[in-house]
């Protein structure tokens, strides 16, 4: 059983909400047309909100254009490229986006094997001078010189 | 306010699915996302900027964040919807505050479609007068009475848009309408004659 509601809460109601009880609290509005259906002063204030309620009403909601639509759907691949998919997708897309003909696709995947063969075989060690790299070095170059 | 804190809050977020779907590059469910939500984005931004371009363009900026959020989506901190709102209402302010900075300005295409003139000279001046009354009223109150009015979003759910309590939003709506109705109504008294 809700408890009964007073008048200057209904009044603070109408005044934020206006007088349409579909836009008041859910859990107050049994109590509120309670209290609207025993109250004369009650019903005077909900037709002093009539009004301004009509006035706001006759503002219509703006429709979005079908341009807007297929502008928003046009920016989902951002999806894709901002990585969110995963990156093996993203390389997918790629892929398929330049091999249109089919013996080009075998060239792309053999240069992307070779490429990461190259960058991550290939390319070990060979950045870093040992100390026994240097030694020898110094043995087969006459010029070399100790500072 | 506990006791007004009900179903409102209750309801699960049945865009959930959506989201999950959307992470995993499905283009339906992104389509299925715009049709549930554009309208209602739109129509928000409409009434806050009084703008068709204005509306549309910021609409668009709310999806490309949609995109970007929408793989990383955690279910339990906020419904969707009502993030969604919050960054549209977030947008309209941003934009709201440049347009001030360069122009004193009164904003300029009336904010809705329609009232053609066939459709009635009076009436198109009544929605021109009310937005024309929206845009003076100060930014949170504006914000208050657009989510709870035309977008009939409950209060709980209006004041987690505006991170605020539900007494700051009733506040922020009873405030506000009584400026508009100060605006509307004691300043022009036969504007309410003109309505059909």
């Amino acid at each position: 059983m809700t408890e009964p509601m007073t008048l200057e809460r209904l009044r603070v109601l109408i005044a934020a909400y206006g007088g349409n009880p579909e836009r008041w609290p859910l859990a107050e509005r049994p109590a509120a047309e309670a209290l609207l259906a025993r109250s004369p002063e009650a019903r005077a204030a909900l037709a002093d909100a009539e009004p301004l309620d009509t006035l706001l009403d006759a503002v219509p909601a703006l429709s979005p254009s079908p341009a807007l639509r297929a502008a928003v759907l046009a920016d989902m691949p951002q999806l894709a490229r901002s990585g969110r998919i995963g990156w093996w997708d993203g390389l997918r897309s790629l892929l398929i986006e330049f091999s249109g003909l089919p013996a080009v696709r075998p060239l792309l995947v053999a240069s992307l094997l070779l490429g990461l063969f190259a960058g991550g075989y290939l390319g070990e060690d060979t950045t870093t001078e040992t100390s026994t790299d240097l030694v020898q070095l110094a043995v087969y170059d006459d010029a070399y010189t100790e500072y | 306010m506990a006791d007004r804190r009900t179903a409102e809050a209750e309801i699960g977020d049945p865009d959930l699915d959506l989201l999950r779907r959307i992470g995993t590059g499905d283009g339906a469910a992104c389509a299925a996302l715009v049709d549930r939500h554009l309208r209602r984005i739109t129509g928000l931004a409409g009434h806050m900027l009084g703008n068709k371009a204005d509306a549309e363009d910021v609409a668009q900026d709310v999806f490309l964040r949609v995109w970007q959020q929408a793989p990383k989506w955690r279910s339990g901190e906020a419904k969707f919807s009502t993030w969604l709102h919050r960054v549209t209402v977030n947008l309209c302010t941003d934009r709201l505050r440049r347009r001030r900075e360069t122009t004193l300005e009164a904003a300029g295409d009336p904010a809705s479609e329609a009232p053609l003139p066939d459709a009635g000279l009076q009436e198109a001046a009544v929605v021109v007068r009310v937005q024309a009354a929206l845009a003076q009223l100060p930014e949170r109150q504006r914000e208050a009475i657009v989510l709870c009015h035309y977008q009939e979003l409950g209060n709980i759910e209006a004041a987690d848009v505006m991170e605020l309590s539900v007494d700051a939003l009733e506040s922020l709506l009873a405030r506000g309408r009584r400026r508009l109705r100060q605006l509307l109504i004691e300043e022009v008294p036969d504007l309410t004659g003109s309505m059909p």
